[in-house]
């Protein structure tokens, strides 16, 4: 099983050095929550592995393969970024058809809150309505790993409950990277979660820790 | 190998859908300078349009991508496409088109 090694990422905005010396390991089958405040650098760790952006330092492999920018990684790892990136030009049902391989194309055209847009052109769409078609477009792909940013920012809650199920059900046979400030939502989908804090990775395998690091309040739900 | 040139047209798939939205604006914009750069012969009309294309498609290029719609990248990202990638072949595609008018 190829796994995904992330090792020696160092970034710096100016004088701020945002992420320090980075190591994490993803396996596939394996969901793991990235949580952290604003600015911690959660985005910016996903665009390094990805390699949409550049680093001072970074070795990202899948498997044998090296990941440098994202002409070597796309086939392996795919990336949903905070905001949208549909063209709008393209209505729903092309844009499944270019992004997606016949078989996850058919999937996704045939996912009931996906259907009613097929016509649409993206531009038509709703805030929420492009954000599920972006979740279901990236985590229903042929890659092994997948980050995603944000996913539940914009959702309806019926329908953060099916992106729960589709990257349970997806995670599989892949691995997942999640970051979102809907924390209770990836601890309820993440099997291992890890907190970036002060440009370092800290795991946490109780919810106390969270609070000991200062990223929740007391009284929050317990880890699953 | 089917894997890797299923890949390709793909992505020759998706650069054209990246390059539809910059050019047709851009002809469109080529076609009128031409019109005012050359007024008096055709085959002049024809040189400023060509001229004009490989000038301002790069032009739309940054106004389209890089100023109004810089997320639309991941999409092509996703793709295997990066900027660099990108930037170079919507370049040699407006010099390519723009030379096609420069000929006539």
């Amino acid at each position: 099983m190829s796994k995904l090694h992330v090792d020696s990422v160092i970034k710096n905005y100016g004088h701020r050095k945002i992420l320090s010396d980075i190591y994490l390991e993803c396996y596939q089958g394996e969901v793991i929550g990235l949580l952290g405040r604003d600015g911690s650098g959660k985005s910016t760790l996903l665009e390094i592995i990805f390699g949409s952006k550049d680093a001072e330092s970074k070795f990202v492999k899948v498997g044998d393969q090296i990941i440098g920018n994202v002409c070597d990684g796309s086939r392996f790892i795919k990336y949903l970024p905070q905001n949208s990136f549909l063209p709008n030009q393209l209505t729903a049902a092309r844009i499944i058809s270019e992004f997606s391989d016949e078989i996850n194309a058919r999937l996704i055209a045939e996912t009931p809150s996906i259907k009613p847009m097929l016509s649409k052109k993206c531009s038509q769409l709703s805030g929420g309505e492009k954000r599920l078609l972006e979740i279901y477009l990236i985590v229903c792909s042929n890659a092994k790993y997948v980050l995603i940013d944000e996913p539940f920012n914009g959702i309806a809650p019926i329908y953060k409950e099916v992106i729960k199920d589709l990257i349970k059900q997806q995670s599989d046979n892949k691995g997942f990277i999640i970051t979102d400030h809907d924390y209770r939502n990836i601890l309820d989908v993440s099997t291992r979660i890890i907190l970036l804090h002060e440009g370092n990775i800290k795991n946490i395998n109780q919810i106390d820790e969270l609070e000991r690091w200062g990223y929740i309040p007391t009284s929050s739900p317990s880890l699953s | 190998m089917y894997f890797y040139g299923m890949g390709y047209v793909r992505q020759a798939k998706s650069f054209y859908i990246f390059y539809v939205k910059i050019f047709f604006p851009a002809l469109a914009l080529s076609a009128l300078m031409g019109f005012i750069g050359a007024s008096n012969s055709a085959s002049t009309y024809f040189n400023y349009v060509g001229i004009a294309i490989i000038l301002i498609t790069p032009l739309m290029h940054y106004l389209t991508y890089e100023l109004r719609s810089n997320n639309e990248y991941f999409f092509y990202f996703n793709q295997g496409l990066s900027k660099t990638r990108l930037w170079i072949l919507s370049c040699l595609t407006s010099f390519l088109i723009g030379l096609l008018f420069l000929l006539v």
